[in-house]
C-alpha cells in the first residue's frame, strides 16, 4: 500500500445517525481530516459536512471521485456490499459499519474485493473498543477468573425508529444488527463457535418488539448466552457474566452509571435521567477510529478483519436458521 | 400438636425447614433419622428433638414427614411414610427419574396421603405480584421468559450422581420450571440443552442453559448453572425476565438484601431481609396436615413429576444435542 496523504482525508457516506456520530469523532482525530460527506438527501450531508469544513455530495460516486484516502460506511445494511465494493474498486480504505453485510456471501465477495483492491477493510465491531467489554477481556486473559466456561451476555434497546432498521430483509434484523456485537465478542474472546441455537420472536411480527434467546457453544467447549431486545422501556442496557473455574466477572451498565441527574419538570412531576460519560478520547467511536487510521498508516491489517466480522455474520445467520428450524445449527465456515 | 418427623438431614434446605417448623406453636418435633449417625446426633441435637436409628421409629410417633435426604433416597423414604399414611413434604426434585416420580405419586394416591413437593419459591413475595399482575393482564400475552438459578456448588453428595441422579441440571432445573409451570398455566413441551463440566472439571455437569418450548408457544431459556464462585456474596439467585406484549417485568427474587462487610472473616456478602420463602411453605405443609386437606399453594407429588419430567428430557437433549420431547411418565 502506498502511503496515504498527511492529513489522512476521510470521507463519510451515509449521513444518519451513524455516519453523524463518525464525523463527530473523526474531526477529534489527530491528523485527519473529514474531507467529504455524500447521502442522496443532500441537505442531511451538508449538516454534517458544514461545521467540519468538508464538501457535501448527493452521491457516493461523487465522493468515490474525490481526492479521500479512506471511508467510512455508514449507509443501510444491505447496501453495504455495493458501496464497499465500489470504494475498494475506486481504491479507498474502508471502514463498514456493522454487520459486513447481509450474507456470508456478500461478505466473502467484500473480503475478495479488498484483495483485489489491495486496500484494508475494516468494519465497525465497535463493542470491542467499549472500554468495559476490552477490560473483561483483558481481566479474562489475564487469567483473573481462571479457564472461562459459562458466559451471559445481555443487550436491550429501543425499538428501530428508521424503517429500514426494523425491516429485516435491509438490516438483518434483531439477530444480525443488535446481536451482532455479542457474537463478534463471543469469538473474539473464546474463539470458533460450533452449534447455536435459538429462539425469537421475530416470526411474530410484532409492532414494537422483537426478542431472542441464543445458546452458543464454542469448539473449546465454553458455552454462552445470548439476550437480545429490541422495544424495551429505558434505553439501552447491556449487561455480561463470564464465569470461569476459579471466579466470575460481571457487567450491568445499570450499576456504572456516574451521573444521576434528578429534576422537576414544569408541570411539578419529576425526571430522573442516568449517565455514564467517558473523556472524548476513550469514547468508543473514537477509539475505533483512532485504530482504523493507525493501521492504515503503518500499512497493517485492521484490529477487527473482515474474515472476524464475516464470522459473526455466519453465527447471526446461524441463530436465524435455528430460529426458523427449532433445531441447533453449526454456523458456516467455523470448521475447527 | 402436629407432630413432624424429619427423614434424613442430608440436603441442607432441612435447616431452614427445621427453623420454620420449630417456630410455629402447634408444630413439635417428634424425632429424626438419618443414615449418618453422626449428622443424626449432631442435627437433633441442634433441632432439639429425638433422633431415632429407624425410619419406622419416627413414622411411629409423627403426623407428618418432612424428606430432606440424597436424592435417589427420596422414593424409598416416600413410600414408607406413605405406608404409614403420613402426609409428606418431599425436597426436590421429587426423584432423579420420571419413573421413580411417577411411583411416588401413585403410591401416596393409592395410600390417600397427600405427597407435596419443596417448591419454596411459589411462596416469594414477588413471585406471588408477578402472577398476579400477569392474570390481571399487566403484561398483555406473554411472549417470552429468560430465568436463572444460578448456584455455588453444593458439593458433597450433590456432586456424587449415584446419590444426586446429576449435577447443576439436577440440582437446578426444577424451581424454575416450576415458575414457569404456574406463570403460563402451560406444560412443556421440549427442551434443548447445553450441558458441561467446564466450572469444575467434575464428572458431573456444572453448567446447564436449558431452552424450555411450552405448549402455548411461548419459550424460555433457564440458565441452571452452579457459576456462582466460592467468593461470591451469597448462594446464588432466582430470577425470571417475563416479556409481553405489554411491556416487561424482571423479578430477582432475592434481592432484597444488605451488603455486609465483615472485616473479622475478610468477608462481603449479602444479607437477605425478605419475606422468608420456607416460612411460607413450611406454614402452608402444617395447614394442610391440620386440616387434612390438599393444599392448593404448594406444589404436589405431579408437580414435582413435571419438573422432574424436564430434567430427564434436559439430560437427553444434553447428549443428543437436539431438542427432546418431555416424555410424561
Amino acid at each position: 500500500m502506498e502511503n496515504v496523504s498527511s492529513p489522512l482525508r476521510l470521507g463519510i457516506v451515509g449521513a444518519g445517525h451513524i455516519g453523524a456520530r463518525h464525523a463527530l469523532h473523526a474531526s477529534r482525530l489527530p491528523d485527519t481530516v473529514v474531507a467529504a460527506v455524500a447521502d442522496p438527501h443532500l441537505e442531511k450531508a451538508d449538516a454534517i459536512a458544514r461545521p467540519l469544513g468538508a464538501v457535501s455530495y448527493a452521491s457516493a460516486d461523487a465522493l468515490l471521485a474525490t481526492e479521500v484516502d479512506a471511508v467510512i460506511v455508514a449507509v443501510p445494511t444491505h447496501l453495504h456490499r455495493t458501496l464497499s465494493e465500489q470504494a475498494l474498486a475506486a481504491g479507498k480504505h474502508v471502514l463498514c459499519e456493522k454487520p459486513l453485510a447481509l450474507t456470508t456471501e456478500d461478505c466473502d465477495a467484500l473480503i475478495e474485493a479488498a484483495e483485489r483492491a489491495n486496500r484494508t477493510l475494516a468494519v465497525g465491531q465497535v463493542l470491542r473498543f467499549f472500554p468495559e467489554y476490552e477490560h473483561a477481556r483483558r481481566r479474562m486473559e489475564s487469567g483473573a477468573i481462571g479457564h472461562p466456561a459459562a458466559i451471559r451476555l445481555r443487550r436491550a434497546g429501543r425499538y428501530p425508529e428508521t424503517p429500514w432498521f426494523a425491516d429485516e430483509s435491509q438490516s438483518g434484523g434483531l439477530l444480525l444488527d443488535l446481536l451482532i456485537h455479542e457474537f463478534d465478542f463471543l469469538r473474539w474472546c473464546f474463539g470458533p463457535v460450533t452449534r447455536v441455537f435459538a429462539r425469537t420472536l421475530s416470526e411474530r411480527r410484532l409492532p414494537r418488539l422483537d426478542y431472542a434467546l441464543v445458546t452458543v457453544r464454542h469448539a473449546n467447549g465454553v458455552l454462552a448466552h445470548v439476550e437480545g431486545v429490541w422495544g424495551e422501556p429505558g434505553g439501552t442496557h447491556t449487561a455480561f457474566e463470564i464465569a470461569g473455574d476459579a471466579g466470575l466477572l460481571t457487567h450491568d451498565s445499570h450499576l456504572t452509571e456516574t451521573l444521576r441527574t434528578a429534576t422537576w419538570r414544569e408541570d411539578g412531576t419529576g425526571k430522573v435521567v442516568f449517565s455514564a460519560p467517558l473523556m472524548p478520547t476513550d469514547d468508543p467511536y473514537y477509539r475505533q477510529l483512532a485504530a482504523f487510521v493507525d493501521r492504515i498508516r503503518r500499512n497493517e491489517p485492521p484490529s477487527v478483519s473482515a474474515q472476524d466480522a464475516r464470522q459473526a455474520v455466519a453465527i447471526a445467520r446461524a441463530a436465524r436458521e435455528s430460529a426458523r428450524t427449532g433445531q441447533p445449527v453449526s454456523p458456516e465456515g467455523e470448521n475447527v | 400438636m402436629i407432630r413432624i418427623g424429619l427423614l434424613s438431614a442430608a440436603h441442607l434446605h432441612i435447616d431452614s425447614y427445621a427453623a420454620q417448623l420449630r417456630s410455629l406453636p402447634q408444630v413439635a418435633l417428634t424425632g429424626l433419622w438419618d443414615d449418618d449417625a453422626e449428622r443424626r446426633t449432631r442435627k437433633a441435637a441442634e433441632y432439639g428433638c429425638p433422633a431415632f436409628e429407624s425410619v419406622e421409629a419416627v413414622l411411629d410417633r409423627c403426623d407428618a414427614v418432612v424428606i430432606c435426604s440424597e436424592n435417589v433416597h427420596h422414593p424409598t423414604l416416600t413410600a414408607q411414610a406413605a405406608r404409614a399414611g403420613r402426609t409428606i413434604l418431599c425436597e426436590k426434585p421429587l426423584a432423579t427419574t420420571p419413573e421413580n416420580a411417577r411411583t411416588m405419586v401413585d403410591l401416596c394416591a393409592e395410600a390417600g396421603v397427600s405427597l407435596y413437593t419443596a417448591f419454596p419459591c411459589r411462596f416469594s413475595a414477588a413471585f406471588q405480584q408477578l402472577i398476579k399482575m400477569v392474570r390481571h393482564g399487566d403484561l398483555g400475552e406473554i411472549l417470552a421468559v429468560r430465568g436463572t438459578n444460578h448456584g455455588q456448588c453444593p458439593f458433597g453428595w450433590f456432586v456424587d450422581p449415584a446419590l444426586s441422579g446429576g449435577g447443576a441440571v439436577m440440582d437446578h432445573t426444577v424451581h424454575v420450571t416450576d415458575l414457569l409451570r404456574v406463570l403460563l398455566g402451560s406444560e412443556c413441551a421440549s427442551v434443548f440443552c447445553e450441558a458441561d463440566s467446564g466450572l469444575l472439571h467434575g464428572d458431573f455437569d456444572d453448567t446447564g442453559f436449558l431452552t424450555l418450548n411450552f405448549e402455548n408457544g411461548v419459550f424460555a431459556t433457564l440458565d441452571a448453572s452452579w457459576s456462582r464462585p466460592k467468593t461470591f456474596p451469597t448462594w446464588g439467585d432466582v430470577t425470571l425476565g417475563v416479556v409481553g406484549t405489554k411491556g416487561f417485568i424482571e423479578l430477582d427474587m432475592f434481592r432484597q438484601q444488605t451488603m455486609v462487610y465483615d472485616d473479622r472473616r475478610g468477608t462481603a456478602t449479602y444479607g437477605g431481609w425478605g419475606s422468608d420463602i420456607d416460612a411460607g411453605l413450611i406454614r402452608a405443609f402444617i395447614e394442610s396436615v391440620e386440616t387434612g386437606v390438599p393444599h392448593s399453594e404448594i406444589a404436589s407429588g405431579t408437580d414435582g413429576l413435571r419438573a422432574v419430567e424436564v430434567v430427564a428430557a434436559a439430560y437427553r437433549s444434553a447428549d443428543t444435542h437436539r431438542p427432546e420431547a418431555v416424555l410424561r411418565a
